[in-house]
């Protein structure tokens, strides 16, 4: 490779010109929070909130332990020692069934192709009519499929959901939201009892029992704007609330199994209309970082006009399986 | 690391609030620059706090120390739900999505950043946006002067190379930048 041109000065005048705050060291500072620090009494800490910045080379298991009790201490709404514990993992380990179970409804097969699900999966369990499945990837990573096989044919609702989520089951990530067939239905770790969405003007516009670690709403239109999911324990304390402006992966109105779908079939068309470099989606997304050429932008403009109709198309039947 | 024994209470109040007033900006800044915005207010108090039941631990330099307590706070908090609410999302959500035409506030460097890898970016930014000297940076991230700076080295050569291979087919970004927008609709 030839050497860079750019020299360090380049460089970093470069990189200011990112800053998302430039120029910003001189805000004042905040005289309530100093207030309210200095009321706090200076107690010693038997267990910190957050460790010194020195690195800490623990063994991944151990870590992962840290971790938790960290993020269990860090959070004050977390702070019921009692439930820290149970807050580990899903004592429901299901019975294991082949993924080809789920092969009849094509977009959701897709996605997890696309995601790397084994071709074994765990069926949780089946309440209300939707189903419920976890699987653990080689890596550790848990993902996970809810179907609603009740959802007739052609409904517009979203009939099945998938999603492979790093920090669910944790004391900091205790539950794991879809909305399949118009209802809000998903996972939950060992000692939540129930989970509550709440939107942002403060009203709960859903809630749930949960029983072997799955949970089911009542019928409920996905939140659009930005919500806060909070679990709770059996004695109705909140042991965690995740804010979000997305439910699940993506848009909560469009899960991700129908929204890979939509993305596959655009990219498809695409390639059939004069783009075959067209990029094809990602863990439900089109990629941001292109390095393809493409002939003519008119080709482009011709085919973008002529896929849009076709994959909106398929958002009213993706495979046939809703 | 030497601590500051600061037995009298008025004298540990009154170091405190020193180093408060002195080093807000900038952890605020700090935080700013990679958390969103209602997670702000939260991790800054959060990293206030440590320091002021942990004040004997604060060293007299104490800008970096105060930045590597606010970026565990900020991990923990990241590591939450979505791990893609880092940097590189923040970064990408402040700038559009790639388009041969109408950049907005996108930079190549923002581009070129986002694509980092985050150790890589965050070795850079903490020299770039954070003013901090290479042993600086090195505290906040619990290394040595000299592997930070091999890591920054090496993150310097990335970053050279992402921006200069930035140069996407504007064509592509374009389209796709279409098709984004209209699945998200």
């Amino acid at each position: 490779m030839s050497k860079s041109t750019i020299t360090d000065d380049q460089l970093f005048a470069l990189v200011r010109e990112a800053d998302p705050l430039p120029a910003s060291g001189g805000a004042a500072a905040d005289v309530e929070l100093l207030r309210r620090l200095l009321s706090t009494p200076r107690r010693p800490m038997v267990g910190a909130p957050v460790q010194e910045p020195r690195s800490l080379r623990l063994r991944p298991r151990h870590a992962l332990v840290a971790l938790a009790v960290v993020a269990a201490i860090a959070v004050p709404a977390v702070a019921f020692a009692d439930a820290i514990g149970h807050l580990l993992g899903l004592s429901n380990q299901g019975t294991p069934v082949p993924a080809s179970t789920l092969s009849k409804d094509t977009s959701l097969a897709r996605a997890m192709q696309e995601l790397g699900f084994p071709s074994t999966l765990q069926l949780l369990g089946t309440r209300d009519g939707i189903s419920f499945y976890a699987v653990q990837k080689p890596g550790g990573q848990f993902c996970f499929a809810v179907t609603d096989a009740s959802s007739p044919a052609g409904a517009r609702r979203p009939a099945s959901d998938v999603g492979c989520d790093g920090a669910f089951p944790s004391a900091e990530d205790p539950v794991s939201v879809s909305w399949v067939g118009g209802r809000f239905a998903g996972f939950a770790a060992d000692g939540v009892a129930s989970v509550a969405v709440v939107d942002a003007s403060g009203a709960t516009i859903a809630t749930a029992e949960v029983r072997d670690n799955l949970f089911v709403g009542g019928s409920a239109k996905p939140p659009t704007g930005e919500v806060t999911v909070e679990s709770r324990d059996a004695n109705g304390n909140v042991l965690s609330t995740i804010h979000s402006q997305r439910v699940e992966a993506g848009d909560a109105s469009q899960p991700y199994a129908r929204r890979a779908a939509h993305l596959h079939a655009f990219a498809e068309c695409m390639h059939k209309h004069g783009v075959p470099n067209f990029p094809d989606p990602t863990e439900g997304q089109f990629p941001r970082n292109n390095t393809g050429q493409v002939a003519s932008p008119s080709i482009v403009e011709a085919a973008i006009k002529t896929c849009l109709p076709v994959s909106r198309g398929a958002h009213a039947n993706p495979g046939g399986a809703h | 690391m030497a601590k500051i024994e600061t037995p009298d209470p008025g004298l540990a109040e009154e170091r405190f609030v020193r180093i408060f007033r002195e080093h807000h900006p900038s952890v605020r800044a700090y935080v700013g620059r990679r958390a969103k915005s209602e997670l702000v207010d939260d991790i800054v108090a959060e990293t206030f706090l440590v320091a002021w039941r942990r004040l004997e631990d604060v060293p007299a330099d104490a800008r970096p120390w105060l930045l590597g307590v606010a970026r565990k706070v900020l991990a923990t908090q990241l590591r939450s739900r979505r791990r893609r609410e880092s940097l590189r999302e923040h970064l990408l959500s402040a700038a559009p999505p790639a388009d041969g035409e109408e950049h907005g506030s996108a930079t190549p460097a923002t581009e070129a950043l986002a694509r980092l890898r985050e150790k890589d970016r965050e070795a850079i930014t903490l020299v770039a946006w954070d003013g901090l000297t290479p042993q600086q940076a090195a505290a906040v991230l619990g290394q040595s002067s000299g592997a930070f700076r091999v890591r920054l080295h090496r993150a310097k050569r990335r970053l050279r190379r992402e921006l200069e291979r930035g140069a996407t087919s504007a064509a592509v970004a374009r389209m796709v930048s279409v098709a984004r927008e209209a699945f998200h609709e």
